[in-house]
């Protein structure tokens, strides 16, 4: 390791942390986390309201069902990718490799290259 | 190429036909396997030879057959008498059973059918399987229609562990498991598997595969004590076993034809109608349990009678055990980054603890109840003797995860934690008291009560596992505990972090909440400092192993002044 912490530094601070990596995803990552959430989201969904349309005597059930699905998978779609953006970083330096991940769940992880 | 643990060549029929192979390389890294697909066979060698390391197609095995060190040893799984064994018995059990319910010719004739087909299709298999041990290799081919060739250069195996259950003892035979470090291979996917050998010959391989070198006595360290058969009924699987037991039996009287439903279940109902419910239903609870503890303490015995620890010159833990099926495993020492002291629930209450290596190739948590588990270091065992062996293990004089004085957590991670118990109590009673709204008052009884039974188990287990949460620094170790159900106190060498993983949920940012994990390449590969603030979980980290983090440490942009209170109110010295 070739940066060493003065000794005071850490020990005083109560206030450490981590700042986030240099480098963010590239911004094309949120129409792909998106459509990704899509792809999860529409095709139950979609099956739901079908049969919703096809069996009028189960219709309120089978529409509660899509609703219940797809208001919350909305909302996810919506509001993941670019939550999910601005918490994706990364950079590499000569020692290590440092990565922040997740969205809800904020995962920052820095490890040795060797 | 160092981090290559195994290289496979693989031919299907197809392949085979077109002289094409695909060769496999598992390395150490999460990404999986890499595979490169329609190769010409001799370059597929030669690709081999090359990322193995080995000088080109090299006549192998220059001492065929003698048992010389490095020579090749002879192929094979020299025993399928094993499976016939067990297979004949199976259908004999199956036949007699059957003449017993008077079952007709047609459905008792094609019984042997199966036994038949298995046992030439074993054979077959058996005739086309090779191992031998180069110099630099242990190499495995297998495979009846497609084959596959399988290299682990001799510095990449981890662990080798003996097996040997009442048939192979019979017959003197053991399985070899040999594990690299890959974690997947750590236990259920063993790199290779060799079922079954002589037992002197498996006895060589391992010797050969992790004694490099060193003569002298095995030093041990633990031995088992017979009055540890007390810690086995303290398990969960008491209770389970006493069920199962209830279960096994209804089902061999219904199997042999005497209709327990109809039969046995009313004469009982019968007899004991006229007795106090209370009195029948306690005695049989106790019953149940007696029975389940019964179980336990044979499975306990089972499975670590004769327990040995030992240090085998060279410096590699071996660990044996077991009644009836014997196992051995072996742990280079220098694989070592640490000791896990585990203490489930009960067993804790009753003094006693396991203890396991954290290891490189050894099995992780997720393994701990596997019997292929190679990182076991003690049975359930006094607490006592956990720490000595622990240090022991260790080379040092006391175990750093007794000694260690620990830093108590936030308040936070209680009040986390009494928030996760009253929301587990609103869920639990919520949902039958919902229903008892609509469909009558029994449900909301069975709901409120349900609801505080959850509240007070919950508080106290919130309280429990706050009260575990600790971390420290002694020596050349870090040491982390957690967990109610299951305390782990896990004393890690300083030197083998790797990295450091800090996570946190969105709605902890504000009271810097996070878990901090250590990375190691050994064992589960990432041990938590659950619910700790984060300057502190930091500082830790960067004191434990200085420098690692140190580029991606910052301030707080409102440093001075802590808009919580919670910061400096709660960030106590590690000292």
């Amino acid at each position: 390791m070739a940066a060493t912490m003065t000794h005071d530094d850490p020990a005083t601070s109560a206030d450490l942390v981590l700042r986030p990596p240099r480098r963010p995803s590239d911004p094309r990552a949120t129409r792909w986390w998106l459509t990704q959430a899509l792809v999860t989201v529409l095709p139950p969904v979609l099956v739901l309201v079908l049969l919703a349309w096809l069996i009028p005597p189960a219709r309120p059930w089978l529409l509660l069902s899509a609703a219940i699905i797809g208001v919350p998978g909305t909302a996810y779609a919506i509001v993941m990718p670019p939550w999910r953006y601005r918490v994706h970083r990364w950079e590499s330096t000569e020692n290590a490799v440092f990565t922040r991940a997740g969205w809800v769940r904020c995962v920052s992880s820095g490890g040795s290259r060797r | 190429m160092t981090r290559i643990q195994t290289v496979d060549t693989v031919r299907g029929p197809l392949q085979q036909l077109f002289g094409l192979s695909t060769v496999v390389v598992t390395t150490a890294s999460a990404a999986g396997p890499l595979r490169i697909e329609g190769l010409d066979h001799g370059l597929a060698q030669d690709v081999v030879a090359d990322l193995a390391e080995k000088p080109r197609r090299r006549p192998v095995m220059p001492h065929d057959r003698s048992s010389g060190r490095h020579g090749v040893a002879a192929a094979r799984r020299p025993d399928h008498r094993g499976g016939g064994l067990v297979g004949s018995g199976l259908a004999l059990v199956t036949l007699a059973v059957m003449w017993w319910r008077d079952a007709p010719w047609w459905l008792v004739a094609p019984v042997p059918v199966p036994l038949v087909s298995v046992i030439a299709y074993e054979a077959l298999r058996w005739s086309k399987t090779r191992y031998r041990l180069t110099a630099e290799h242990l190499e495995l081919k297998t495979g009846l229609l497609v084959r596959r060739h399988r290299s682990i250069p001799r510095g990449r195996v981890r662990s080798v562990d003996l097996t040997a259950d009442p048939m192979h003892r019979l017959l003197r035979l053991a399985v070899v498991r040999v594990g690299t470090g890959h974690r997947e291979s750590s236990s259920k996917a063993a790199a290779v598997s060799l079922n079954a050998l002589r037992r002197a010959e498996a006895q060589t391989l391992r010797a050969s595969l992790v004694r490099r070198d060193g003569d002298g006595a095995d030093e041990t360290i633990a031995r088992f004590d017979r009055r540890w058969l007390r810690f086995g009924p303290l398990s969960f699987a008491s209770p389970v076993l006493g069920l199962s037991a209830l279960g096994a039996t209804y089902e061999t009287l219904d199997i042999l034809g005497y209709d327990p439903d109809h039969v046995l279940i009313p004469y009982l109902i019968d007899r004991l109608g006229e007795a106090d419910p209370l009195v029948v239903s306690v005695l049989a609870v106790l019953g149940l349990l007696l029975v389940g503890a019964i179980g336990a303490l044979g499975w306990y015995a089972e499975t670590w009678w004769d327990f040995r620890l030992v240090r085998e010159p060279s410096g590699g833990l071996r660990a044996s055990r077991g009644l009836f099926v014997t196992r051995s495993a072996t742990l280079e020492e220098e694989r070592l980054h640490g000791v896990e002291v585990a203490e489930p629930l009960m067993l804790r209450l009753g003094g006693g603890a396991y203890t396991y290596a954290v290891a490189t190739g050894a099995g992780g948590a997720e393994d701990e109840a596997d019997t292929f588990n190679t990182s076991v270091l003690l049975p359930p065992a006094p607490i006592g003797e956990s720490h000595r062996v622990a240090a022991e293990v260790l080379h040092e004089d006391d175990d750093p995860g007794q000694v260690v004085s620990l830093v108590p957590h936030t308040r936070h991670a209680l009040a986390r934690r009494i928030r996760w118990a009253f929301l587990a109590g609103a869920g639990l009673g919520g949902v039958p008291a919902g229903l008892g709204l609509w469909l009558g008052p029994v449900l909301v009884h069975a709901g409120w009560i349900c609801a505080l039974a959850v509240w007070a188990g919950g508080l106290l287990f919130a309280r429990d596992g706050y009260r575990n949460l600790g971390h420290g620094i002694t020596g050349n170790y870090l040491v982390t505990r957690h967990g109610s159900l299951k305390r782990r106190t896990i004393a890690l060498r300083r030197g083998g972090v790797i990295g450091w993983t800090v996570t946190q949920w969105a709605w902890h940012r504000r009271a810097t909440l996070c878990r901090v994990t250590a990375t190691t390449p050994g064992g589960r590969g990432a041990y938590h400092v659950k619910d700790v603030l984060m300057g502190e979980g930091l500082r830790f980290a960067e004191k434990a192993v200085p420098g690692l983090l140190v580029p991606f440490l910052t301030r707080r942009p409102w440093e001075g002044r802590s808009p919580q209170g919670y910061a400096s109110g709660h960030g106590r010295d590690l000292g």
